[in-house]
């Protein structure tokens, strides 16, 4: 079945493009079905009019966050008109939180309470840096942070952290606060 | 919405003075065929005037107008205006999502309901 969901990647995303190194990560991580979506939203195999493929760092953005945190909502993934990647979960209790990647470092985002109502996660912005968001909505209750033991295991297939295991952002780091294990 | 636009292009389906959904659903598709190519997998999403505006000023804070514009080529054309700030551009977008049932849901390649 993952092999099938690898293939399945292969056929919408040419080895090459630079999104196929994500994917190959996500697939790794037993995330062959999110890997398989992104690939479909990063190739330029059914676009409307003018619009563009989920870009490399949107997606890379997007691997990113999803290596670091856990939870155990519905994940959706579409592509805004501009290739931002937007990645929403559904929580079983009505709650939802919407990110939009829109580069390596920024993601617009929304999140509503299991009524609907809009959740101020960082005042009333809705955009951030993505390193200090993630924080935020893990202090929200949102997401956890992922355990070690998501690294270990990783490190097995001699990777290090998940993260890092596609190629290097376009853009610097900056940003980002690495969580602590303890 | 795209952040240098100032609206979001919808179509009014009344404009075509049919009383079937779908066949406004055809009239709103063929209008769009003459601008643009649409992706196989987009769909069209029904919304209600009145719900949308009356759930973002409640849940927003944010004042939609839905506005008719003076468009030759497609006279059903109209626009939702009011929310292309970026304040307000996310929260909006996504209530206006959340407020269309699966039922009104179309595809925007192959015909009404497939």
């Amino acid at each position: 079945m993952t092999s099938q969901i690898a293939a399945d990647c292969r056929t919408v995303l040419p080895a090459a493009h630079p999104v196929a190194a994500v994917c190959q990560t996500l697939h790794s991580l037993g995330a062959g079905d999110t890997a398989k979506r992104l690939a479909y939203l990063a190739s330029a195999a059914d676009l409307a009019d003018g619009d563009v493929p989920a870009t490399v760092d949107s997606a890379r953005a997007f691997l990113d966050f999803f290596v670091r945190v856990k939870s155990d909502a519905a994940l959706n993934l579409t592509c805004s008109p501009d290739g931002w990647l937007c990645a929403e979960w559904d929580f079983a209790d009505g709650r939802s939180v919407c990110l939009w990647f829109l580069d390596y470092a920024r993601v617009m985002f929304v999140a509503q309470d299991c009524n609907g109502d809009f959740v101020a996660i960082d005042g009333d912005s809705e955009i951030g840096l993505r390193g200090e968001l993630t924080a935020k909505l893990i202090q929200a209750g949102f997401f956890e942070w992922k355990t070690p033991d998501a690294a270990i295991a990783n490190s097995c297939q001699n990777t290090t952290l998940p993260g890092i295991a596609a190629p290097e952002p376009s853009e610097p780091m900056a940003d980002y606060h690495a969580p602590h294990f303890s | 919405m795209r952040p240098s636009e100032q609206y979001l292009s919808t179509n009014w389906l009344e404009y075509f003075h049919l009383a079937e959904r779908d066949s406004q659903i055809a009239g709103v598709l063929a209008a769009l065929s003459r601008k643009l190519a649409l992706a196989h997998t987009g769909k069209i999403a029904v919304l209600n005037v009145g719900d949308s505006i009356a759930v973002c000023q409640r849940k927003a804070g944010v004042n939609l107008r839905f506005v008719i514009l003076d468009d030759s080529r497609d006279p059903s054309h109209t626009g939702i205006f009011g929310y292309s700030e970026p304040a307000t551009n996310a929260r909006a977008a996504t209530l206006l999502a959340d407020s269309v049932r699966p039922a009104d849901l179309y595809p925007a390649r192959s015909g009404p309901n497939g």
